[in-house]
């Protein structure tokens, strides 16, 4: 409900502080995810990403112009330039972010078998295999998308993970309508090759 | 349709955002091209993957590390001009009603003022200050029309000479000199349209 973020924005610069705590409660899933799905590392490094994001909006909640920009775009704009220079501060420090993704168990919740049924409820309902299964999926697909280059995965992320429509994914990359089509498709093409073996094997 | 064309539509065919020609020339391709097929039947399947992938929580601390963080800060002062078009959006009625009073107070200190402009009675008796609708620019002193004691009487005997008979004689004349009125009005010289001809 954009009007809602809208609202709150309004509310929160006559000076209710409250306003802006329910517009992070209803954005930190969404943003948290992204920033994961975008920079990799661990939870740590995403939650303080977004964080950031949320400071950043505090900040600038004066110019934010409602009806100009839906605030989710506004809210995008702002997380994927804080990514774009965290990726690049990774990269003058010499670590490649993709050797963070994928291999780290606390943002990919990835564990030995040992360890689920070691930690495994009494629960009738638990089943092993499938939390198994629900594993390796987020681990594969997480690492196939941290494997494409940056100008195919912030798109890809913001339609196929955050549900954006192709026009405020234009707007928050500030790129053409086509070009931004035409890269998501070509990301969807790359994620369907690296999930080939995957896929197959369902 | 060839192979690669039929690839680059793939998501549009998947979500809907071909024309309806489009759609039979890629269908047509996908049925005659196994390969376009099986990957299009990949693609559909990755995408599908994408969207089910499990969400990251974020930890419990989240919400208190945020608030210690956004404390810090000073919340942002909306400038006044913001709030007031702000209140003229939201609440015009008490918006205008707020201005109406604002020029009524206004009107009536204006007339006070110029009340007691009026009843200005100047300590000296004999002179008044007028001042007109621009008192900054011009300021008009007068003589107040008040009778200024009478002047003591002057005799003077002046000879008389009637001509070439030679008879002379005296008369005393009296004559009693008179007040001058002046009136002195001072006001702003133009000097943009004073005469160039020679001095002003």
């Amino acid at each position: 409900m954009p009007e809602l973020d809208d609202e709150l924005m309004k509310r929160f610069r006559k000076g209710d502080a409250d306003a802006f705590n329910l517009i992070v409660r209803r954005h930190r899933v969404a943003l948290v995810n992204f920033i994961a799905h975008f920079i990799g590392g661990n939870q740590e490094s995403a939650e303080d990403l977004a964080q950031e994001t949320f400071v950043r909006m505090f900040k600038a909640s004066s110019r934010y112009k409602a009806g100009t920009a839906k605030f989710s775009t506004w809210m995008y704009h702002i997380a994927s330039n804080l990514c774009k220079n965290e990726l690049r501060n990774r990269g003058r420090r010499g670590r490649f972010f993709v050797d963070n993704v994928g291999m780290n168990d606390d943002i990919l919740g990835h564990a030995g078998a040992e360890d689920l049924i070691a930690t495994a409820p009494a629960d009738s309902a638990f089943q092993p295999d499938k939390e198994l299964e629900r594993k390796e999926l987020k681990r594969t697909v997480q690492n196939a998308i941290a494997e494409l280059p940056e100008r195919y995965r912030l798109p890809v992320s913001l339609r196929d993970l955050q549900g954006l429509s192709y026009e405020e994914i234009s707007e928050v990359l500030n790129l053409p309508l086509g070009t931004t089509k035409s890269r998501i498709n070509r990301a969807r093409l790359m994620l369907k090759d690296k999930l080939r073996s995957f896929v197959e094997s369902l | 349709m060839n192979c690669l064309i039929a690839e680059e539509h793939f998501s549009a065919y998947l979500e809907d955002e071909l024309d309806y020609q489009t759609i039979k020339d890629f269908e047509t391709h996908l049925t005659n091209c196994e390969s376009c097929s099986s990957e299009f039947a990949l693609f559909r399947k990755s995408v599908n993957l994408l969207h089910q992938l499990p969400r990251i929580e974020p930890s419990s601390d989240f919400d208190r590390s945020m608030q210690s963080r956004v404390g810090n800060l000073n919340v942002n002062r909306v400038p006044v001009w913001h709030q007031i078009l702000d209140s003229l959006r939201t609440r015009p009625v008490w918006a205008f009603g707020g201005i109406t009073t604002v020029l009524l107070v206004g009107l009536f200190s204006a007339y006070l003022y110029q009340s007691n402009l009026d009843d200005y009675k100047p300590s000296s008796p004999g002179i008044v200050f007028e001042s007109d609708s621009s008192p900054a620019y011009r300021r008009i002193v007068r003589i107040d029309n008040q009778e200024p004691p009478a002047l003591p009487i002057h005799q003077v005997n002046v000879p008389i000479d009637f001509g070439s008979g030679g008879f002379f004689g005296r008369e005393v004349l009296e004559w009693r000199p008179q007040h001058t009125r002046q009136n002195f009005i001072l006001q702003t010289v133009n000097y943009s349209s004073a005469p160039r001809g020679g001095g002003l």
